[in-house]
């Protein structure tokens, strides 16, 4: 009776254990994975299988959870970036500048979400920077993410604006819709990976 | 000849295949699970079944699923092409524009551009297992393809509106859309 139970016993645990692990490693447990990320550009992370039905059970879990309804890539494909350019975590009370060149896709933005991959909870209007907003012939363009709307640049000139006002810590997803095939093909040597420059940080209040 | 396996040997034995069972089970269950939630969340604020249900404009207060893109007008249609086919169909947008299907397993089965410069396809016929277009079905112009799909699915129209008129003039194009069983044409 006494080896019944245990052998009971071990078949719950090893259960429990099963279920949870999977629960985690899906990205169902906070703390857990997040995004699949087989792919690193300059730091900004993909994966090439996003809604593809070819994607491993763990990468479509995790789609699931934090990309739910994402395109398979020759229609729109996804990166991801939590850190600026020195590694460490973005977070709401840092001011960062983020710059990059002309992207190849038909369309793209770049939007920042919270740590449960949400946009901000703030009225500010100013979630993503995208395509449309860079100047006309430039293939330059940069933006500023801080909490509160910054001043014009020392050229006196107005500077686009992402808000991270109530996102705590926080990452930005570069998305490019109809990507050019050279990217599909190359991504490693197409993407020019946007930099995420940390200009300041407010002292933490004592 | 092969020892008789001891009680601690069967113990461990039962507690790793238990673990990887149950492992490999809730894995496969995840995607299920979060389209059923979604689904169910979608219907909760408003979206109707075989029918577009434009979404409002999205905000950090109206966000419904998890990294919405504000720049881009969505509208949803929740279908189940289990007992028939489905005609699903949107029409082109003066920018980028998709229009995009997904099984109850998430993966995205279905997606075609409806960039009016582009000059794809923006109509589809969904069936289920097995299914094969009637000649007595009529549809005007050029065959549409046809997607075999099993169960229930979700067909989703992004269109870049990063202003409100912009946004307004895409979920206009909600009365030009179907998502209708292809008999109740």
């Amino acid at each position: 009776m006494k080896t019944l139970l245990v052998f009971l016993g071990c078949i719950l645990g090893g259960g429990a254990i099963g279920l949870f692990s999977a629960l985690w490693y899906g990205g169902m447990v906070p703390g857990g994975p997040r995004m699949g990320s087989n792919l690193d550009v300059g730091g900004w992370s993909s994966d090439w299988s996003i809604g593809s039905e070819n994607a491993s059970p763990y990468v479509r879990a995790r789609i699931a959870r934090f990309g739910l309804l994402a395109m398979r890539k020759d229609e729109a494909v996804y990166f991801g970036k939590a850190v600026d350019d020195l590694g460490d975590p973005m977070v709401e009370s840092c001011t960062y500048r983020v710059s990059g060149r002309s992207m190849p896709a038909r369309w793209w933005s770049i939007t920042l979400y919270n740590a449960e991959s949400y946009l901000p909870s703030n009225d500010d209007g100013a979630l993503s920077f995208d395509a449309t907003r860079v100047p006309e012939g430039s293939e330059d363009w940069s933006f500023i993410v801080s909490p509160s709307a910054p001043g014009p640049d020392e050229n006196d000139v107005d500077q686009a604006w992402v808000s991270s006002r109530a996102a705590g810590t926080f990452d930005l997803t570069l998305r490019l819709y109809s990507p050019t095939p050279e990217l599909i093909e190359h991504p490693k040597r197409t993407l020019r990976s946007p930099t995420i420059e940390r200009l300041s940080c407010e002292e933490a209040s004592q | 000849m092969m020892s008789r396996l001891r009680p601690w040997q069967i113990a461990i034995g039962l507690f790793v295949i238990s673990a990887l069972v149950a492992h490999v089970w809730m894995l496969a269950r995840i995607p299920t699970m979060v389209m059923s939630t979604a689904r169910a969340l979608f219907i909760e604020n408003g979206a109707i079944e075989n029918g577009w249900s434009p979404s409002p404009r999205v905000t950090p207060e109206t966000q419904r699923i998890v990294r919405p893109s504000p720049d881009l007008a969505y509208s949803i249609c929740l279908f189940d092409a289990s007992s028939g086919p489905v005609e699903i169909s949107a029409p082109a947008w003066d920018g980028y524009g998709s229009l995009s299907i997904f099984n109850e397993r998430t993966d995205n089965v279905f997606v075609t551009s409806l960039d009016a410069a582009e000059d794809a396809p923006n109509q589809v016929i969904v069936g289920p297992e097995g299914y094969v277009p009637s000649p007595d079905i009529a549809i005007e112009g050029e065959a549409p393809p046809i997607l075999i799909l099993t169960g229930e699915g979700v067909a989703l129209i992004r269109r870049l509106a990063p202003s409100q008129a912009l946004h307004d003039a895409a979920q206009s194009l909600v009365d030009q859309s179907v998502c209708q069983p292809l008999s109740a044409g």
